[in-house]
């Protein structure tokens, strides 16, 4: 079981905040792609915050730790961290846990899963070295006071993160820690703290915690020309072949997209016509994933023996539905989207979150076809 | 990681032979009352409802015609002391609220923190219970070795620094919100052949402990047997009392384990038994309380001292804020 997880604030002023496509694009890739497991969103909240309604994702609250509660400090990482330590710790995830970076689309399906004691992670090469602990550099001496064993390698790398579900339980609270230790010692002279103290703590942690990483080319960024990593990091500008930005995540706003030709030809190019398959279906509102079904009003129901018949006006047979049909059926009252209309099956049957979601998706889309469901836009 | 009700399968047989198969989360009133009803001998002709098909139905029976009920997980009673109820006071049995964090520190915090304790020897003194009087030798209610001022120790912020960034979590878990803190008061204990402490709870009028956090550490192999923390389901009564009930959970202490309850909960730490009575074969905890300070404090720093708890965060000041999946 893989959980694939993005974290986001929602708080609008945030860096963790996204705009609403960032979380439609990544559900649509991950459905396109068929990425085994769960999509899963923590949302760092405050106070008076909404939650957003996501569509495939399952969406889930937690307790925002930007500002800091103790130290005032705010810096949207210590929401990653804290986030991923209240849902584990509520939720008791077992499982692999696939963490993916702002700005992350699927290209293909990540299907192996994580070994307890190793995760594999995207290499980082803006880890600080130097004759300090861990080697780190001098300007980390205020580690020796709160790090035990300064000798260890630390794990220099990044999101995203494939880890087993117990390994980063361990780490998240050290990780934590470590930012809200960092960010302050880091705090002196004009500079201002760290914006890195996300990932020298989150190496810190990993390291203490014995897990062993491996280096592995999960991301190719739209300035490739090509590459076979599972997963598109779509923050920097598109270029077109002469250099001139042609995209950018940061300016875009949901509306046409620019025409995948005027990009160079790479991932950048590859990037653009996904982003327009999923402008189109979005704004077609074809697929599932956009929907929610609806009972039809007319349609008459009776069970017998377990089976469901509909009567369905206009037709002059009758729909036979099975058992797990018919708890499908049941959920498809208008008020819930597709990612809502799994969740309460599964957990009805006692099945693993995404291994229904084939069936699911053909259930709908036949009792759609016979006219006993209307399929609303989210 | 949180205590939940587990779920009991019972099979209800009736007096004619009807068989009732039930499910029930295990505090749930209906098990008591059955087992009340059963345990009150001769039986008591009592009603007894208990919900079939996940509630969608009941079965309404005399207790008299309830013939056996086999029930999995086993639900045992002391039938020397049956449950009653004492006429004309209502209560209520509540399950004890605790979680348990393992692996709480990393392997080489843990390894610290236990060479530390097997060091230590010489600044064990006897554990003392808290009266009236001030804090006094009841070897019948307490017997262990402890060092009293553990909290003042560096090795001590390693476990609070730590502590502290679960404290919210935590908080919220028992649903308590959260509160300024005081002070993070500390000790080392070691518990060695024969040696408990009988049943109690860690708050008191003047005590204003909130949070209790046991943190297990010791040898291993480990050289005792025992020395398991109960945690008292808890009787409370009309008008406020409250006292320890005969059933409870029990906790096995596990190195690197921290099991945090809240202070108010009925709890004893069982006899432990250390054959070969060596110091370094004790069952060693390192015991944590968190406490409320009366009056908000901005200042006070706690941890490795960049942490300002003396205060509640914005954040945490809205106390509906409840965790929840998008509709």
């Amino acid at each position: 079981m893989i959980f694939t997880v993005f974290c986001t604030s929602a708080h609008p002023v945030d860096l963790l905040a996204q705009a609403p496509w960032q979380a439609e694009l990544l559900e649509y890739s991950w459905g396109h792609v068929r990425q085994p497991g769960e999509l899963v969103r923590l949302v760092a909240c405050r106070p008076g915050d909404t939650l957003p309604s996501d569509r495939l994702a399952r969406v889930v609250r937690t307790t925002s730790w930007s500002s800091h509660p103790f130290t005032g400090d705010a810096y949207p990482p210590y929401d990653v961290a804290a986030s991923l330590l209240e849902w584990l710790f509520t939720e008791r995830i077992e499982g692999s846990v696939l963490l993916l970076a702002q700005g992350s689309i699927f290209r293909a399906p990540v299907t192996h899963e994580a070994v307890r004691g190793t995760a594999q992670a995207m290499a980082w090469d803006g880890l600080p070295r130097g004759d300090g602990p861990f080697g780190l550099g001098p300007a980390f001496k205020f580690l020796d006071l709160c790090c035990v064993d300064r000798t260890l390698t630390l794990p220099a790398v990044t999101l995203p993160l494939l880890i087993h579900s117990s390994d980063l339980r361990r780490i998240a609270p050290r990780w934590l820690e470590m930012m809200s230790i960092i960010r302050p010692e880091t705090n002196v002279g004009t500079q201002g703290p760290r914006e890195d103290a996300d990932a020298i703590a989150y190496a810190i942690a990993a390291a203490e915690a014995g897990i062993v990483h491996t280096v592995t080319d999960f991301t190719v960024g739209t300035g490739a020309k090509t590459g076979t990593a599972p997963i598109l990091d779509y923050r920097r500008p598109i270029a077109s072949a002469r250099g001139k930005t042609v995209w950018d995540a940061g300016t875009w706003g949901g509306g046409d997209v620019v025409a995948a030709k005027h990009a160079a030809p790479g991932i950048g190019r590859e990037f653009l016509t996904t982003l327009a398959e999923f402008a189109a279906r979005r704004k077609e509102g074809a697929d599932l994933a956009f929907l929610r079904p609806c009972r039809h009003p007319r349609v008459r129901e009776a069970k017998i023996l377990g089976q469901l018949f509909l009567d369905v006006p206009g037709r002059s047979d009758t729909v036979t539905v099975d058992a797990s049909g018919a708890a499908i059926w049941e959920c498809c009252d208008g008020t819930r989207s597709l990612a809502e209309i799994h969740r309460d099956v599964e957990a009805r049957f006692a099945k693993p979150p995404g291994s229904l979601r084939d069936e699911i998706a053909a259930v709908i889309e036949r009792l759609s076809n016979v006219g006993a469901l209307r399929l609303d836009r989210v | 990681m949180t205590a939940q009700a587990r779920t009991v399968e019972l099979s209800v047989r009736l007096v004619g032979g009807d068989l009732h198969r039930i499910t029930l989360p295990e505090d749930a009133r209906e098990l008591l009352d059955l087992y009340a009803a059963m345990a009150a001998l001769p039986a008591a002709d009592r009603l007894l409802q208990l919900p079939l098909g996940g509630g969608k139905a009941a079965c309404t029976v005399r207790a008299s015609q309830v013939v056996s009920v086999v029930s999995e997980p086993p639900v045992v009673l002391e039938l020397q002391k049956p449950v009653t109820r004492a006429t004309g006071t209502a209560f209520r049995l509540r399950r004890p609220q605790y979680a348990i964090v393992d692996d709480f520190l990393g392997p080489g915090e843990y390894r610290e923190l236990l060479a530390l304790a097997l060091a230590a020897e010489d600044e064990f003194k006897t554990g003392q219970v808290s009266t009236d009087n001030g804090s006094t030798y009841k070897p019948e209610y307490r017997q262990n070795q402890v060092v009293m001022h553990f909290g003042g120790t560096v090795h001590s912020r390693l476990l609070q620094n730590r502590l502290l960034i679960w404290f919210p979590l935590l908080a919220r878990t028992f649903g308590i919100p959260m509160f300024p803190l005081r002070e993070v008061e500390s000790q080392l204990t070691a518990a060695s052949n024969g040696q408990f402490y009988k049943v109690h709870c860690d708050d008191g009028p003047d005590i204003p402990r909130v949070l209790s956090c046991v943190y297990y550490l010791f040898r291993e192999p480990r050289g005792f047997a025992g020395g398991n923390l109960r945690l008292y389901d808890c009787i409370e009564e009309e008008g406020g009392s409250r006292r320890p009930a005969e059933t409870f959970t029990t906790i096995e202490p596990l190195p690197n384990r921290m099991v945090v309850f809240p202070s108010l909960e009925f709890h004893e730490a069982m006899p432990a038994r250390c054959p070969s009575g060596e110091f370094a074969d004790c069952r060693f905890a390192i015991t944590s309380w968190l406490q409320r300070a009366t009056v908000a404090n901005p200042d006070a720093t706690f941890g490795w001292g960049h942490f300002r708890c003396g205060v509640v965060a914005p954040q945490f000041l809205d106390a509906g804020l409840a965790r929840s999946s998008a509709p």
